[in-house]
């Protein structure tokens, strides 16, 4: 993979994905037909921008801390039906949809991480797969309560 | 002597020299609080309640105390007296130990009077219980056989042995009156003219229709089901819930003037556009009846049914073809009458699957026991991840196992699947009963959270659209009936307010002062009374009940009714409508926590004959030492000790029994707050009138 030579290329390829993620919050919030649907996409948006902005002040020398302890994977992500954007979108839906979309993140900087022969740009790899991982847990989360009630 | 001249809040007096200001501004019905202040006797200026702003004066005065000069201009209600006043009640409410009503009601979602209707049962007066607990909740027969009963949660009783069979207690009440013949049918006011929409006929709509016709208001109640009871009727089985109840109590609702409109659904046959053209309001009731999808592969294969689909089928008779072996997946009530029904359609094996563990079911604990006695297997920490068909029409269901994980951030411990734990179970059909969400899709215009349920004030019902009000499970998400119904009564009063042209500011808050939950109560409180085995709700063998859907609990005896309600504790206090530190606790918005510190101990004496001396609550005015001094010559009472530790005790080291009827009686009178009380004086019943709000002011 010699696409990845150096630790600030593989950060301008995360910085473009947590921009992708914006983009696509913003998109299916202008989409969906629920005024606090689209807030709440609005603030996934939000959280994504803050994802970006971390990662850029990576980029300009801070440090990226990977979780000190595995983040818990609840694997909700795994075994839910897929669901597409679409306008008429339910709270659950969109929980869903959102991550099923870290855990791609994730497998992806994992798959990129286990090709990878530089340390540092693996260990960052790693580090974002993490922060993927969490962002999972997250959404997961929400999930989980959710269902509480039943 | 010479009059003077002065003034009060602007307004000139005069009066004789001499006069306090306090004695001045009554005469003029200026209010001003007061504890320690007796017209029997001298001023005493120690509860400073009653103090009042002098112009000129940096500080306030006590106005008990304090004489009246010529040219003094006295300001009694500025915002600086307000907060000085609120902080002597403060004060005096951190060392008072006790509570106003009784935890029971007060957990009540509807707030029933329960001490009140449990002590009439006790006396044997049904019919006034009942009319006690249909002040608050019109549905008690329905309730009384499937309420959660969060009311028993925080009985007292429990601090002896078990809490009071409050909820079948309710129950009994209901039966009996209506087995009499005589329904009770409350007063309604003179019509207003107005019309009301109520949609949906289940807790919550039945409520608000039932108090918004006694209000002198006309509704319509529009529902999609072809009967009345939303939930209760569709989606609990009649084994615990026989319709006959149901017809019984929205017939009263119908003879109180509530016309009823079925088979018409919102959206379809009317119009929320419509409803607010032709009525004066609208309360929505809609409920949460769209069942939560389980999100898994294979979810709508043949054989997977909803467990409110399913109950609702049952409900209406259909001929339902259930399989040998069913797999119910959920933790709450749903789950488990869905499998309890299951068994009586014939089924064999029913297992339920639930994802946490047994403590974490939000389902009834005694249903769940209930369901295991008929032979319902449960299968805790497991969940479905994938449902396929078999050849032969039977479901193939992956299961995982699960764990607690460590808890997160909020402290709670999520359920994680195990490594390696997927297997495979066989069963005839899969009902989901995960929970419901709620569909207000067709409510277009009316501001949605994004559960989608409706936007509304919890207190008040109203919506972000003026006329239109809303209550239950359609506003909180899926929750229990008790709690519908109490968001449909104070709905109706708000909408009440509304049509009245009133502000609309829905109940008022009621002013409580409490000994905490449970847990944070003195046991003290528990001496005395003697262990009495709560009553025993008798059921119907088990292996007779899953033969069909007879009732399952068949009701209490009458002397097991009277044996039970005598074990209430009584909680709360007989002086509640009488109490000033409750009133003036309500008039200046005092919190009882402010000055949170060392409090007294609960101590009650009930050695006299005639009183009860609950020195808990007493908050030291004075006014029964100095009665006891001034008035009646003798020393039937005094402090002892000082400071905080400081008592009202019988002088010369008698006890409480020693002293004479007449003279206590006396005492009792002027004792402020329920600190000294009359035993013959009943429980009391709260008299709030909630469609009046303004705080009572006793002088």
């Amino acid at each position: 993979m010699s696409r990845w030579n150096s630790v600030d290329e593989v950060l301008d390829f995360a910085i473009a994905r947590e921009q992708e993620a914006v983009d696509f919050y913003l998109e299916l919030a202008a989409q969906v037909a629920s005024p606090a649907l689209r807030e709440m996409l609005q603030d996934f948006a939000e959280e994504e921008r803050g994802h970006k902005e971390k990662l850029l002040g990576v980029k300009a020398g801070n440090k990226l801390r990977g979780a000190d302890a595995a983040v818990t994977d609840l694997k909700m992500a795994d075994y839910l039906v897929d669901v597409a954007p679409r306008p008429q979108m339910s709270l659950a839906e969109i929980l869903i949809l959102a991550m099923k979309r870290e855990k791609a993140a994730f497998s992806l900087y994992t798959r990129l991480a286990s090709m990878i022969s530089d340390p540092d740009v693996r260990k960052l790899f790693l580090a974002l797969a993490q922060e993927e991982a969490k962002h999972k847990l997250r959404f997961e989360i929400e999930y989980d309560e959710y269902l509480t009630e039943g | 002597m010479e009059p003077i001249t002065f003034t009060i809040d602007g307004k000139k007096v005069t009066v004789a020299a001499g006069t306090t200001i306090l004695e001045a501004a009554r005469r003029q019905e200026i209010f001003i609080p007061t504890f320690c202040h007796n017209e029997k006797l001298k001023p005493f200026a120690s509860c400073f309640v009653c103090v009042v702003e002098i112009e000129g004066r940096p500080g306030l005065v006590p106005s008990c105390s304090t004489k009246a000069a010529a040219g003094m201009r006295v300001v009694t209600a500025s915002e600086r007296v307000r907060r000085a006043r609120r902080a002597c009640v403060e004060l005096l409410l951190s060392d008072h130990e006790g509570d106003c009503l009784g935890p029971c009601m007060t957990t009540c979602p509807a707030g029933i009077d329960i001490p009140g209707f449990v002590k009439h049962l006790a006396e044997g007066n049904d019919r006034a219980a009942l009319e006690l607990i249909k002040r608050n909740m019109p549905l008690p027969a329905l309730l009384g056989r499937i309420c959660t009963r969060p009311c028993e949660g925080e009985c007292r009783r429990q601090l002896v042995e078990e809490p009071v069979a409050i909820c079948q207690l309710h129950r009994f009440a209901a039966d009996r009156v209506a087995a009499s013949g005589t329904e009770y049918i409350p007063r309604k006011a003179p019509s207003s003219g107005k019309r009301v929409a109520v949609v949906g006929a289940g807790p919550a709509g039945l409520a608000a229709a039932y108090y918004l016709q006694i209000l002198g208001h006309s509704c319509t109640v529009f529902d999609c089901h072809e009967k009345a009871g939303g939930m209760t009727r569709y989606g609990i089985p009649s084994y615990r819930l026989p319709r006959d109840v149901i017809e019984r109590e929205v017939a009263v609702i119908e003879e109180l003037g509530a016309r009823f409109c079925f088979h018409t659904r919102l959206g379809h046959d009317i119009t929320l556009d419509g409803l607010c053209a032709a009525f004066d309001a609208v309360f929505l009731g809609l409920g949460a009846q769209s069942a939560k999808p389980m999100s898994i592969r294979g979810e709508n294969t043949e054989g997977v049914l909803s467990g409110i689909g399913f109950l609702a089928a049952s409900s209406r008779d259909e001929k339902m073809k259930i399989g040998r072996r069913v797999m119910v997946v959920g933790g709450g009530n749903t789950a488990i009458d869905a499998a309890r029904t299951a068994l009586r359609l014939g089924a064999e094996e029913v297992s339920i699957l639930y994802r946490r563990t047994r403590a974490e079911m939000p389902a009834w604990q005694e249903e769940v026991h209930a369901a295991e006695k008929e032979g319902v297997r449960l299968d805790i920490l497991a969940a479905p991840v994938a449902i396929a068909r078999e050849a032969d029409g039977a479901l193939q269901v992956t299961c995982i196992r699960m764990e607690l994980g460590e808890p997160d951030a909020s402290g709670r411990r999520r359920p994680v699947p195990q490594e390696g734990s997927e297997h495979l179970r066989v069963v005839d059909n899969v009902i989901a009963a995960i929970g419901q969400d709620v569909d207000a899709a067709d409510c277009p215009g009316l501001k949605l959270t994004k559960w989608q349920t409706i936007d509304a004030d919890l207190h008040k019902g109203t919506t972000s659209v003026d006329k239109i009000f809303a209550g239950g499970d359609c506003v909180t998400g899926a929750d229990i009936a008790v709690a519908a119904v109490g968001a449909g009564r104070r709905a109706a009063v708000a909408i009440d307010q509304f049509l009245r042209g009133e502000q609309v500011i829905g109940e008022p808050g009621i002013y409580n002062h409490t000994m905490g939950k449970i847990r944070e109560v003195d046991p003290k409180v528990a001496e005395g009374f003697e262990k009495v085995r709560r009553a025993v709700m008798p059921e119907l063998p088990a292996g007779e009940r899953i033969a069909g859907f007879s009732e399952v609990e068949t009701g209490f005896s009458e002397e097991a009714v009277r044996r039970e309600a005598a074990r209430c504790m009584e909680c709360g206090c007989r002086d509640v409508n009488e109490c000033r530190l409750r009133a003036y606790a309500a008039e200046f918005g005092a919190d009882q926590f402010r000055y949170r510190g060392l409090k007294r101990s609960y101590e009650r004496d009930d050695s006299h004959g005639l009183v009860i001396y609950d020195a808990h609550k007493c908050i030291q005015c004075g006014n029964c030492v100095r009665i006891s001094e001034e008035v009646l010559g003798t020393c039937a009472v005094g402090f002892s000790g000082r400071g905080i530790g400081a008592r009202v005790k019988p002088a010369l080291g008698r006890r409480l029994v020693e002293v004479d009827g007449r003279q206590i009686e006396q005492l009792v009178e002027n004792c402020p707050v329920g600190a000294l009380i009359r035993k013959d004086d009943a429980v009391a019943a709260l008299e709030v009138d909630f469609h009046r709000p303004e705080p009572r002011r006793p002088k």
